[in-house]
């Protein structure tokens, strides 16, 4: 796992590990690498781009690559790391949410948004992709991730997560905020965080309705092998769907 | 007197049931009330437990019947409504039932059920942890039929030490699966594991699953067979085209209604508008009640009957100006049809196809269908059989979700419930969400809309039989409208 050698790496890390991002660097990030290919002089632009992890993957490939986060502290970690490493990355604190947010770059060939809408509400999960449609080329690529809808309905637990909104009354239709307890991969530490749920009717015709087309859904599942070798982060992952991936383009 | 006994024990049982109470037993003198013993505290005036409805229990006296198990073993008695059925069983056949029950006050309470009801001589309670009763179970005494309904986190514990002690063909039967099943998980999964057993999942009540050692005969004929739930006058199952003519009828002149008919079919009428002169390439499952809608309002219809299906509209008369073909068309090369429509809609029909059916029905609706012409989807949610947390009364399924994988292509089957009672048995298949989409878009059918229909109060109030409180929660079905 290519991220997973960075955690390795990188001291400044291994203090915030959680097996739910791992997991999501592993069926989200590390697949949308794939899905992507060739990204060489291509202006990327990653929306929710936390500590930068995806953004230096793709500068490493070549791409010319802009993040973009709320958080203070995480814009703070990823510029720093920037001085050191010099791989030209911009780095800003924004709010993804808002659809008149000003950027340098005019036009992006790509934008990702990857597992950062799940802490929208309904009028900021519109916001976020009426921005993404500003700032897209004609003919561009906009990657949507997120936890899969259905994911919250199912009973079967993940590793490090735990749901601490009463699951029996969950309602797929209620875009309600949930609350959940993140657990530290060696379970020495937990946070609370909280997101919401949209279905997909919504997801879908929130993109219609900003002129994208769906060129293909990826719901990625954990490989056999996977499954033995991440056993600490991976459960059940056979059998659910923990992620939805979009891959959407704009005429 | 024991006749009376068990009248009116199922009648309260029954009660209980359906009311969602508990059932409430006064404490017997000399029972041990101290703190945090089993649920009941000192301030305590009764005792509360949960029972097995009453469907369940009758099914549990079928099975050990069937069975012919002559011993059977209980965890958790409660105060005894299950183990009197065993015992029922037990003293038809001969057999015997050994149950445990650790919290005195309610073994009390049993022991005095079982002799009201006639069952004691064929009934032993011991009053022991279910882990300790298991430990010193005597090896040479081989267990022919097992009821769990005890501590769930536990399960797995229980069948590792119980399955050396099971006979060649015995069956476990576990109640709740459906209101416990984050509890079972482990349970579960050792089931599967073991290779040589067959599992099976019924859908009712509180969701019962059923496992044999050995595998054996497929039971689910049984069940349908001889089982009064599975086939009531309430519940009566459509199979021979005799009896489906009768259906159809009904069906066609709208006097009966399916699930789909009520959230479907009116969305699609609502969205195709105005169709007056239109040329519509109808796939409907059914002999063709939406078809004679839309020709009704001025559209020219060609129907694709399912070939399956076909046989049983034989004798059935229908909408003389709408034109008939079998899906086997769809085997068939180059454009077959000589004119392209309008629009194409498929009315639950693609979950009765195969997966190279469907592959090939999609380059059939690339070929029939006009540019900017639009085509209908309708469809199961696909996600459906693996969040489903309640258990629909009366729909049986030999698919079980606790073992489900999201990815595979998975063979259902299921009851349809129509609205005036009568089921028919279906097959269908469940398509996940990403390899529906990608079809659309690998055959240049952008989406135009996307629906998850849910039914409303009215429907509630109209259709009781046809709803449940979990279609609220979970969408059952999934609509599209895309665009050549």
């Amino acid at each position: 796992m290519v991220f997973l050698k960075e955690y390795k790496n990188d001291k400044l890390w291994q203090e915030n590990l959680n097996s739910i991002h791992i997991r999501s660097d592993l069926l989200v990030s590390e697949r949308v690498l794939k899905i992507l290919g060739d990204v060489k002089g291509k202006k990327i632009l990653d929306l929710g781009c936390g500590n930068g992890k995806v953004c230096r993957w793709l500068a490493k490939k070549g791409a010319n690559v802009t993040g973009i986060d709320i958080v203070n502290e995480q814009i703070e970690l990823a510029k720093s790391i920037e001085k050191e490493r010099k791989e030209g990355i911009k780095y800003y604190v924004g709010d993804v949410t808002d659809k008149n947010l000003s950027l340098a770059h005019k036009k992006f060939d790509i934008i990702i948004s990857l597992v950062t809408a799940l802490y929208f509400d309904k009028n900021q999960f519109k916001n976020h992709i009426t921005l993404v449609a500003k700032y897209i080329k004609s003919k561009g690529r906009f990657i949507y991730a997120n936890i899969h809808p259905c994911r919250v309905l199912s009973y079967l637990p993940s590793k490090g997560v735990e749901l601490l909104s009463p699951r029996k009354n969950l309602n797929y239709f209620n875009i309600q905020q949930l609350k959940s307890k993140i657990i530290s991969v060696d379970t020495t530490t937990t946070t609370t965080t909280t997101y919401y749920n949209h279905p997909l009717a919504f997801i879908i015709n929130s993109f219609l309705g900003e002129g994208f087309m769906i060129k293909k859904i990826y719901e990625p599942q954990a490989t056999k092998s996977e499954l033995k070798k991440y056993k600490f982060i991976l459960i059940n992952e056979d059998k659910l769907i923990s992620y939805i991936i979009f891959d959407l383009t704009r005429e | 007197m024991v006749k009376k006994f068990m009248k009116d024990f199922v009648k309260k049982s029954k009660q209980i049931y359906e009311s969602g109470e508990k059932s409430v037993w006064l404490i017997p003198k000399g029972a041990n009330k101290y703190k945090g013993d089993y649920g009941l505290l000192p301030e305590d005036t009764d005792i509360r437990s949960w029972q097995i409805p009453p469907s369940s229990a009758m099914l549990l006296r079928f099975l050990m019947l069937s069975k012919k198990a002559k011993i059977a073993l209980e965890l958790g008695a409660s105060v005894g409504y299950s183990t009197i059925w065993l015992g029922l069983a037990a003293k038809e056949i001969g057999g015997h039932v050994y149950t445990t029950e650790i919290f005195k006050a309610k073994a009390k309470i049993a022991k005095k059920n079982f002799t009201k009801a006639n069952v004691a001589d064929y009934i032993t309670l011991y009053e022991k942890k279910i882990i300790n009763v298991l430990k010193e179970w005597p090896k040479d005494k081989k267990i022919d039929f097992v009821f769990m309904d005890a501590d769930k986190q536990n399960y797995g514990k229980y069948l590792k030490l119980m399955y050396p002690l099971l006979n060649k063909g015995a069956m476990i039967v576990v109640d709740n699966v459906g209101d416990y099943p984050e509890h079972m998980e482990e349970f579960l999964e050792q089931c599967k594991t073991i290779k040589d057993a067959a599992t099976y999942m019924l859908e009712i009540d509180h969701g019962i699953f059923l496992f044999v050692k050995g595998g054996g005969k497929n039971l689910m004929p049984l069940l349908t067979e001889n089982f009064p739930l599975f086939k009531s006058n309430t519940l009566k199952v459509l199979i021979k085209d005799e009896e489906l003519l009768g259906f159809w009828k009904n069906y066609m002149d709208s006097k009966v209604n399916l699930r789909s008919d009520v959230l479907i079919s009116p969305l699609i009428l609502d969205i195709l508008d105005n169709v007056k002169g239109k040329k519509i390439l109808m796939m409907e499952w059914g002999p063709g009640k939406l078809s004679k809608k839309l020709t009704k309002k001025g559209a020219f219809v060609t129907k694709i009957d399912l070939k399956e299906q076909i046989n049983s509209f034989k004798n059935l008369k229908r909408p003389s100006d709408i034109k008939y073909i079998s899906s086997e068309i769809f085997n068939k090369q180059n454009n077959p049809l000589n004119e392209k429509y309008d629009i194409i809609v498929s009315y639950m029909f693609h979950l009765y196809l195969n997966r190279e059916e469907f592959f090939k029905s999609f380059k059939f609706i690339k070929q029939n269908l006009k540019d900017n012409g639009s085509l209908i989807y309708s469809d199961i949610q696909p996600f459906r059989a693996i969040v489903k947390n309640k258990i629909q009364r009366g729909v049986i399924s030999l698919h079980n979700p606790f073992h489900a994988n999201y990815l595979q292509f998975i063979h259902l089957q299921a009851k349809l419930r129509a609205s005036n009672g009568d089921s028919l048995l279906s097959e269908y298949n469940r398509y996940p969400m990403s390899f529906l989409m990608n079809i659309f878009s690998k055959e240049g059918l952008k989406i135009n809309n996307y629906y998850e229909p849910i039914p409303n109060v009215k429907d509630f109030k109209t259709y009781p039989i046809l709803f449940s409180e979990e279609d609220k929660r979970v969408p059952p079905y999934i609509l599209l409208k895309l665009i050549k």
